[in-house]
């Protein structure tokens, strides 16, 4: 489903050009659980965001199914994200103003929900994370788990098929963590395509595949059940080779 | 995205940072309410100057002597070839079509005194017909005495002022006042009377017309008034006048003022300093609008995550840009709506404390203020949130 073609991001910082992603040439299938690992600076949120639409190749192709996404201007790729992708960031980005069930409801404002639909489903959505008591609740009366589910049920409300979450248990302790994990796979189990950006080897053996980003390339794949440790992972690929 | 969505999401936005949308609007509120205050003061002025000329009394001719080069005013001194005479007043009379009364009028300076009181004022010499023309009532006595126009005799009129200063209660008729030279016999005293062309009628000295020009040696009459039956008259009359003095003095060298003529160009004078009281005014609606500018640019670089977040979420640049363009709207049509408001109550105020001074805000006047606070509210909300859609959703997204 999702096909990247030697894709490169090169950043301008202060007049010299920084290389996030080099030559990534990558396939996910429809439905996968696929995790990106990598140390801090290689490239695995960048691989993420240009994947997520947020952020554009400087160089390579993107297909999604058989549309080739790096050639989409601006109301195009906004409408990929709007119905195709869902997002949980590692510091949520809930609206402070609005309740969970404003923030639940926001996609669906750009998309033109009518009202009454946009409540019924944000409702849904929050039931599905497990939060139907804190619907009236701001961003500030809610844990770092509540939050991180608020977020996934604003995530999912669309309906998108591919779920990206960047360290999405990055801010939380274990047990929240662990919560938002089963979420997450249980959405995983329902069909959606699921890629999440971890530092975290315990996150990273749940998935399917892990990709290791170093330097903005991919060094390893390897099964999730074989994940150990980002050291160990690199050190087997320096012996390898 | 619906505009009550829109709406409803600007307004929580706005909402959401109480301070920073309470000084933007603050000042919206203060630059409409200057636009509104700066011209009905400006407007209220002009409607003063207009009901003062209007006071004259409608259907009015007036003689000066001297020829202006332009139309407007005349000059108050030198330029005329001959002196406007009582004897050209007493010819108008009988030659001018549609006349109904007719008064000329000589105009000096001096004390008055009686005993030991004394008072500068201003010494009027003109006819019976004067108390009509002008509008004035007598408060006791009688005015000037009917007779020929050049035959003067030693008889005063008091202005309210004039009257109750010199005699302090007594009764004044009868008695004897000096002015300069002059012993004058007291016979009436006008009713109170406000300000009259700048001329202030509580403050006079009537006199018979000979008496003044013959106390201040003078060969010409300041003016000639002339009244006629009806508006159609005025510019027949005028025309008449104009002939009949160009004949007698072998040249055209008066000059006509009609009521029509005066408080047209006085008016059209003072709307254009309305117009530039409102002028000033809009100076500070700008500011205001960019005062707007600067809280949507601080929105925006504050809020920049949430725009990411807002891309990110599948809204598109266009609707970005439309949420910042109707917070900005909002912010303005708000603070419009206010100063308009409080510009009432302050005109509600200025009118409380002057009765006497008409101050209404023009219509054109708060229309156009609202209409400029929505627009710079429009164009300085526009451009911040243009400027809020150029990064991508993930630099936006990323503090840095």
């Amino acid at each position: 489903m999702i096909r990247l073609e030697g894709i490169g991001r090169v950043y301008m910082v202060g007049g010299g050009a920084v290389h996030a992603l080099r030559d990534v040439s990558e396939h996910i299938a429809k439905g996968e659980h696929v995790a990106i690992m990598g140390p801090s600076g290689s490239g695995k949120s960048t691989l993420l965001n240009v994947i997520g639409c947020l952020d554009r190749p400087t160089s390579g192709r993107y297909f999604l199914d058989d549309r080739e996404v790096s050639g989409f201007g601006e109301a195009e790729l906004a409408r990929v994200r709007q119905i195709e992708m869902g997002f949980v960031f590692q510091s949520y980005h809930l609206l402070p103003r609005l309740d969970a069930l404003g923030n639940v409801e926001l996609p669906m404002l750009f998309a033109g929900v009518p009202p009454a639909d946009r409540r019924e489903r944000a409702r849904t959505a929050l039931e599905q994370v497990g939060l139907t008591e804190r619907a009236h609740h701001k961003p500030n009366q809610l844990s770092g788990g509540e939050s991180q589910r608020v977020a996934i049920a604003r995530a999912i409300v669309t309906r998108p098929r591919v779920l990206l979450a960047d360290e999405p248990t990055g801010n939380l302790d274990s047990n929240a963590g662990r919560q938002v994990l089963e979420l997450l796979e249980g959405l995983h189990r329902g069909g959606i395509t699921l890629l999440v950006v971890t530092h975290d080897p315990g996150v990273a053996r749940r998935a399917q595949r892990v990709l290791v980003l170093v330097d903005g390339s991919i060094s390893r794949r390897l099964p999730g059940s074989e994940m150990t440790t980002l050291a160990d992972v690199l050190a087997q690929r320096g012996a390898a080779s | 995205m619906k505009a009550s969505d829109l709406l409803r999401f600007a307004a929580g936005a706005l909402a959401g940072q109480p301070k920073r949308t309470s000084l933007a609007l603050l000042g919206v509120t203060i630059g409409v309410l200057a636009v509104v205050v700066l011209t009905a003061l400006g407007e209220g002025a002009r409607l003063f100057v207009v009901n003062q000329f209007a006071d004259l009394g409608t259907n009015l001719v007036i003689v000066i002597p001297g020829k202006t080069e332009t139309s407007g005013f005349a000059p108050f001194a030198g330029g005329s070839a001959h002196d406007l005479t009582i004897a050209d007043a007493e010819v108008l009379t009988d030659a001018v079509p549609g006349l109904d009364r007719l008064a000329p009028l000589a105009v000096g300076n001096d004390t008055v005194s009686h005993g030991s009181r004394s008072r500068q004022v201003m010494v009027m010499g003109s006819t019976p017909d004067f108390l009509h023309v002008r509008d004035l009532e007598i408060a006791s006595g009688s005015f000037l005495p009917p007779g020929a126009m050049d035959r003067g005799s030693r008889v005063a009129v008091l202005g309210a002022t004039v009257a109750r200063e010199l005699f302090a209660g007594d009764n004044p008729l009868g008695q004897v006042v000096r002015v300069g030279g002059w012993r004058l016999r007291v016979i009436g005293v006008l009713g109170p009377r406000g300000m009259h062309m700048g001329m202030d009628m509580n403050e006079v000295v009537i006199v018979p017309v000979a008496t003044c020009m013959r106390m201040f040696d003078q060969s010409t009459l300041f003016r000639i008034l002339l009244r006629v039956r009806s508006p159609q008259s005025v510019e027949p009359a005028a025309e008449r006048v104009l002939a009949v003095l160009a004949d007698r003095h072998g040249v055209e060298d008066v000059t006509i003022w009609t009521q029509d003529a005066v408080i047209e160009s006085l008016s059209s004078i003072l709307r254009a300093l309305t117009m530039a009281l409102g002028a000033i005014a809009a100076i500070s609606l700008f500011v205001a609008g960019l005062g707007i500018m600067n809280v949507m640019l601080v929105a925006v670089t504050e809020r920049r995550r949430e725009i990411g977040l807002m891309k990110a979420l599948g809204a598109r640049n266009r609707q970005v840009r439309l949420l910042f363009l109707t917070e900005a709207l909002v912010m303005s049509t708000g603070g419009g709506i206010l100063g308009v408001i409080v510009g009432w109550i302050a005109l509600l105020g200025i009118r409380s404390v002057f009765p006497d001074f008409p101050v209404v805000a023009p219509a054109w006047a708060v229309i156009a203020a609202i209409v400029t606070s929505i627009t710079v509210g429009g164009v300085f909300g526009y451009l911040p949130a243009r400027r809020a859609t150029r990064l991508t959703p993930m630099e936006a997204l990323s503090r840095r």
